[in-house]
Parts: C-alpha cells; structure tokens; sequence
C-alpha cells in the first residue's frame, strides 16, 4: 500500500510531499501544489542513499489544512510539530542531505527550524509590512539564529532573493537591542532609507553622509556608503552597534583596503554580510567576508588556504566538500533555481539610485536656465519642455551626456555604477543579462564601459542597424557562447525578438508607459524560458524619473509609444506645479 | 622538514611531534620515507572514536597500523569546555593556546600500537606515515584533535557544563532502513 511522506525542507521552509509504495518512491500525492524533484535520502534496497524523489511542495502556513490521503508518521509528526508538540521525528521527516551527500538535517535541528521559523512569521506580520516568501521567513530566522550562535552570518542569496528585505526583518526583531547600522554602496543609501520605511516602519533609518553622528537611539538604522565608512571610520567605531550589516559586501573583498579595515574595527553585537556573488568561486574573497564577519572563526588566512584554497585549485573533491562542511554553518546561499517553486515566473527588484553631486549641480543648473528661459505657451511650449526632459533624464544617466566630459565614467552617475556593479556580477555568474536603455548614447556609454572594465565586447542592438545586422545580433546572443550583456534601445528592441538565453533583464532609465517596459522585459520572459527572470529597473531618486516611475505605480492608462503623451500631461500643469514636479525633492 | 606541508596549525603540529619528537636521541633514518608516503597520500586511514586503522600500500606490500589513543579523563573534558564554545565551529591555535594557558594537555598519547608489517621496532615507519597523515587530517579538521582522544564521541559528554553541542546533521551510516519511516516500517 502506498503511503504519504512529509520531508521538511529547511533553508526553504516548505514540506516535500512524496509517496512510498512498500518498496520504492510512489507518484506524487494527489494533492494541489508545486510539482518538483528533490534531492532526498531514501531507502534504495541495501541501506539509504541520496536519490531524486518526485515531490509536490507545500508551504508550512498551508499544511494542517491539507487533506493527504494514507499520511505515514513523517506526515502525521509535522502535522503535531505544526500543533505545538514535539514528537520523535522518524528520519523521513528530515532526510534533507547535505551537500557530499553523507548526512541528513539531524531531528531536533529540523524541528526546531520549522518552529522558530513559523513563530518568526507570525511575529513579523504585523511589524514588516511585505508578504515573506517562505524561503524569505527562513533567512531571517536564520539570521537570528545563526547570529546569536556565531557573531555573524552570511547571507550570499543570488540577487532577486531578496536579500534586503530579510536583513530589515532581522534587524525588526532586534530593533529594542540598540542603533544599528547598514552600509552600503554610496549609490543605494537613499533606497535602504526607503525600503526601510516601506517595510520596517518600526524602525527609524537615517542616512548619514558624514559630519556629526546623530543621535542614534534603539531602534534608528542609520545608513552609509562605504567612502563614508572609509572617511569616517572612527566617528562610527565609537559606538557599539547592536547590528551591522554590509550590503554587497564583495566590496571589502580586499582586507588590506583602508575601507575593510574600517569596517572590520566598528564593534557590532551582530555582524551581518549580504552579497550575491557566488562565494564558493572566489575563495580569497570568501574569506575576507567570514573574517569579518565571524573573524573568531576564520582568523588566519594561511590556514584557510592551505586547508581549502590549494586543494582546492589543485582539484580536491573532498576539500570543496569539507569546506562546504565548514561554511554551512554560518554562510547561507540560495539560488533562485532552488527556490524556483516559490517564486512568480517574473520577480521585479526596484531600485532607487543616489544622484552624485556631480548630477545634483546639474540637474540643478539645466532647471535653473529652464525657469529663466519659460517654457512659453502652446506648441512651443511642448517643444521646450520636451528637450528640457530629455536633458534632465540624460543626467540622470550619466553627467558627461551633458557636460561632454566623457573620459572617466566610473563614480560619476549613481545609477550606472549601480548599473556596473550589477553587470560585473551577472557576468561573474555566467547570468546573460539585457539592458534596456531609450538613449543611443546612453546604450554606448554602457558598452564602454563593459570593454573598459569588464573587457568584454558587448553589443549594442539600435534602430540604426539592418535587419542583417539585427537578425546576427539576436542569433549570436541565443547561442551557447554569446555574449554575457546585449545592450537594447528600448524602441527598436521593444517588441518581437526572442532572446530568452537571458534571465536578468535591467532597466537602466524609466519610460513612461509601464506596458513598454513590460513589452521589454518579455524578450527574456517568453516561451521558452525556463528560469525565473529578474527584472531591474533604476531609478534615480529625488528626480524627474520618480515621477516617472511613480506613474507606474498608478497604472497609468497611456498606450502612446513616443514621450509625447507623458509630455503633453505635464504641459498642461502651469509654470509652478511644472517646477515643483522637475525640481529634486530633498530627500536623504 | 619545515614547511606547511604537515603541522600547518598547532593541533596537527602535536601529530607531526609524535614522529618527529623535538628531543631526540639519536636521528631517526626512517622520518624522510615516512614523511613521503604521507605526502603522496598512501596513507588511508579509518577513524573510529579513538581507534584510527591506517593501510598503507607500497608497490606488492600491503600493511595495516592500528593506533588507538588513551581518552581524556572526565575532568580535562570538563575544563575543556570551560574554555572552547561548544558552538565553535574550528579549533583555532588560540583555543590550543589557551588551553596551555590554563595547563590543560591535550598532547595525544598513545594506549596502544600495532602494525602488520615485520618491523621489530613501535616507530615503524607506517606509524610514523601514519602520525603525519594524522597531521594532515587534524590540520584540515582541528576538532578531529580532540575527538580522536574522545572530547565528543567517547561518552563522556561534558554534560555539567552546559548544554553539548547541538548536532547539525545526522550521518546516513547510522540510519537503520528498517525504522526510516517510523517505528515500523512501511
Ligand atoms: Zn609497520
């Protein structure tokens, strides 16, 4: 007869539902929910071993209500475990292995996981106002615990996990235990502030450019770019922090820099590191981040190479397996594809990008001319005010579009480095990625700027090009050794194409009609993809472009193609309204 | 024979001292053959507690080495952990440091040593390959130190001062395929 099995998924908080025939794996349950194989440890004849098991996965706030026909005592002990008990687990409850395969999650780690992780839950629902994946409620969970054990975690989720949103629910759960603190890079200052409001009204972000530390009761998050941390190290090292969290912290890669040893003396109770590199390819730089983090654990760096690093290189199986061994503790890295069931087919990750001074005097001074010079009246009137937004939104992109001064790139525009570090990553994880731009010299800058720094050629798919030439660019970015980045004019690229080798899709400028963008991102999202895609799009705060975006948000009916429909909207305001829309708002 | 080959922490430095004692009487002729056999990893060893089955195969010979170490006493377990959080993940140098700090010695010492070849001597030279392999492996896992003198697997848990130390993970080698769905089978 076959019977039901419940095996609990710990790093993704969900239940792997799968059936026994009295000799082997049975077809799934019959019940609703995601279909998926999963690596577990089953009986195979002679002993138990590690097999692919076909499973439905269920969410744990689902479980109890469900009705699984012939449940065996894995099924029926979760069911009690979710009720407040604590009963002996059979290891069909927990048979999730480790990575060589050798060991499963141990009973009472399982089942304390799954409970902590559901009281966490039920905890953060009335203080963080997002709705938590459940892989999502375990990070933070995780945090907590894995923080209150070692000092330290890392959090190494592949960009799109969400890795910003749970390090605002742990610091929710520790927001009575004193000031904490969050550095990032200088660009995303302004958009931890505001996803901190957003999500964690409990607590109360600052964002700190230097001068006079202010005060910093429990509960304040105060927010820093690292050339602050660089520059005023010694103001932040003179407090205790109950938290610190490094946002991309591959930035401290280097331990020698002025910057990591910065970050290294801020005495923290809690010292969390959010990266989305993959850790286990670049060692040295794995390193730098565990001895950060947990500098307890991982203090000399002779040792760890001659333990891990040189076998390692040398080819060793079993030393990647005995470092996977010694992280696991204390490193947490999903991939989306692990999580895959518990994502939409499209996840969309906002970003609102720091303006530098540089764009700040700018923007400042193409308003100024604007407002001297009038917009005038009718048809003149549009004209203006159409070139004065496409100036406004080409400093946004970057200020050498304007000034002319087009010989460094890097440090200048908040949302191309934010753009740079995000493309240095993703061709780092052999993740193809599109960037969408509505400026042809916007597009140039960027491929540039990819061979400059990233030396790779990057080609640039515009309405300037032949159909040949368009048809070679999409056959060679479909094929298996196309190029990591395809840069894309949104008009030309807009509609048709089928470029589905990428899953990451960016939106480096912000176009007025949502169902542009949505057109966009389809090139990757569309039959034939298989993968989650990961849909960016910058935005650069305090500007013209938030109001841009933010006609998105209201879901603004306009089906026009051209900037014209959004332009004629802002036409019709007078001079002042028109103004106080253009002008920055002054924000963090 | 100074290098970082063997002995890279001070933990597996102990394993490298028991081939190569830093007092010695008179030169041991065997320590460079040993030494090499280790690096070339010949030596395969099975840990079992703190009996440790070492097989070492040199062309046509085949020879097999037991080593099985005396267990720390009740007391050194209980002062040990006083001192190393049951949580720590690695043994570093500081915690070997500390240790001696607080006159604790956790130099392994042999109850008994036995080896199939026909050597008429202890110090043959699989158990000093052995030794360095030992080395190799406490170097790579610095609890496997303590654990081969029976600080987590030998009984005596150190249950009076605090909690053990939770354990993450089963391993597959103990599970019974008959109780894997529960108490019967099925
Ligand atoms: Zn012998």
């Amino acid at each position: 007869m076959s019977t039901a099995h419940a095996t609990y998924l710990p790093d993704r908080h969900l239940f792997a539902l799968w059936t026994w025939d009295g000799s082997a794996v049975g077809q799934v349950p019959k019940i609703p929910g995601d279909p998926e194989t999963v690596a577990l440890a089953v009986p195979d004849g002679r002993g138990i071993a590690v097999s692919e098991v076909p499973c439905v996965l269920i969410e744990p706030e689902r479980y109890l209500e469900l009705e699984l026909p012939e449940p065996g005592a894995s099924a029926l002990a979760w069911r009690a475990a979710l009720e407040g008990e604590h009963p002996a687990l059979p290891p069909a409850a927990h048979a999730t292995p480790n990575a060589g395969g050798t060991a499963i999650v141990a009973a009472a780690r399982a089942l304390r996981v799954l409970q902590d992780t559901v009281a966490l839950s039920g905890e953060l629902r009335a203080s963080l106002k997002a709705d938590l994946r459940p892989y999502q409620a375990r990070g933070i969970a995780w945090l907590h615990e894995t923080t209150a054990a070692h000092g330290g975690a890392v959090l190494a989720d592949e960009m799109g996990l969400g890795k910003t949103v749970q390090a605002i629910g742990y610091l929710l759960g520790r927001a009575e235990a004193g000031p904490h603190l969050v550095v990032c890079p200088t660009s995303l200052v302004g958009n931890w502030v505001h996803e901190i409001e957003r999500f964690g009204p409990g607590l109360r972000p600052i964002g700190w450019r230097g001068g006079k530390l202010p005060d910093a009761p429990a509960g304040t998050v105060l927010v820093t770019g690292y050339p602050t941390l660089r520059g005023h190290g010694p103001a932040l090292q003179g407090k205790q922090w109950a938290s610190i969290v490094f946002d991309e912290a591959q930035v401290l890669k280097n331990p020698r820099t002025q910057v990591a040893k910065a970050a290294r003396a801020i005495p923290a109770d809690a010292r969390v590191a959010l990266t989305g590199t993959p850790v286990e390819n670049h060692l040295e730089e794995l390193w730098a981040l565990l001895n950060l983090v947990v500098p307890h654990e991982f203090t000399h760096k002779t040792q760890f190479r001659r333990r891990f690093v040189r076998p390692i290189t040398e080819g060793s199986a079993p030393a990647v397996l005995r470092l996977r061994d010694a992280i696991e503790p204390v490193v947490l890295a999903r991939r989306k594809s692990e999580v895959a069931g518990s994502l939409p087919p499209k996840i969309h990750c906002d970003l609102v990008c720091d303006l530098t001074r540089e764009q700040e005097r700018i923007y400042d001074q193409l308003l100024d001319r604007a407002e001297e010079e009038g917009f005038g009246s009718g048809g003149q009137r549009h004209t203006r005010l159409l070139a004065v937004l496409t100036e406004l939104k080409q400093v946004c992109n970057h200020p050498g579009l304007i000034s002319g001064d087009l010989d460094e790139l890097s440090g200048r525009s908040g949302k191309f480095d934010v753009c740079a570090d995000i493309l240095a990553n993703n061709v780092d994880a052999d993740a193809p990625t599109l960037v969408f731009t509505q400026y042809r010299r916007t597009g140039e800058l960027l491929v540039r700027h990819c061979a400059e720094e990233l030396g790779i050629t990057v080609p640039f798919f515009h309405g300037g090009l032949n159909q040949a030439q368009r048809t070679e660019i999409v056959t060679d970015f479909q094929s298996a050794d196309g190029p990591p980045v395809l840069v894309l004019s949104l008009r030309a690229a807009g509609t048709g194409l089928t470029l589905t080798r990428a899953a990451d899709v960016i939106h480096f400028d912000r176009w007025w009609n949502p169902a542009v963008e949505a057109q966009a991102s389809d090139r990757a999202h569309r039959i034939g993809q298989t993968r989650t895609v990961t849909v960016t799009t910058l935005t650069s705060g305090t500007t013209i472009e938030e109001h841009i975006a933010g006609m998105h948000d209201r879901k603004s009916a306009l089906t026009d193609l051209t900037d014209s429909a959004g332009v004629a909207g802002l036409a019709r305001l007078d001079d002042d309204r028109l103004f106080e829309l253009l002008r920055r708002k002054r924000g963090n | 024979m100074a290098d970082n080959e063997f002995g890279y922490t001070s933990w597996g430095m102990d394993w490298v001292r028991l081939a190569q004692p830093l007092k010695v009487s008179k030169p041991e002729p065997l320590l460079p053959r040993a030494y090499s056999i280790a690096r070339n990893n010949l030596v395969q060893t099975e840990i079992e507690n703190t009996t440790v089955r070492a097989t070492i195969h040199r062309g046509s010979e085949a020879s097999v080495t037991y080593l099985e170490l005396t267990p720390l006493s009740a007391t050194t377990i209980t002062a040990i952990a006083q001192l190393i959080p049951a949580e720590a993940l690695t043994l570093t140098d500081e915690h070997r440091v500390a240790l001696a700090e607080h006159g604790i010695s956790i130099k392994p010492q042999f109850a008994r040593t036995d080896c199939s070849c026909r050597a008429r001597t202890e110090r043959c030279v699989h158990m000093l390959a052995t030794c360095y392999a030992l080395a190799r492996r406490v170097d790579e896992t610095p609890w496997l130190a303590l654990d081969l003198q029976g600080y987590r697997t030998g009984g005596t848990a150190p249950s009076e001062t605090g909690e053990a130390r939770p354990a993450r993970w089963t391993s597959i080698d103990t599970l019974d395929p008959a109780t894997y769905f529960g108490v019967t089978a099925g």
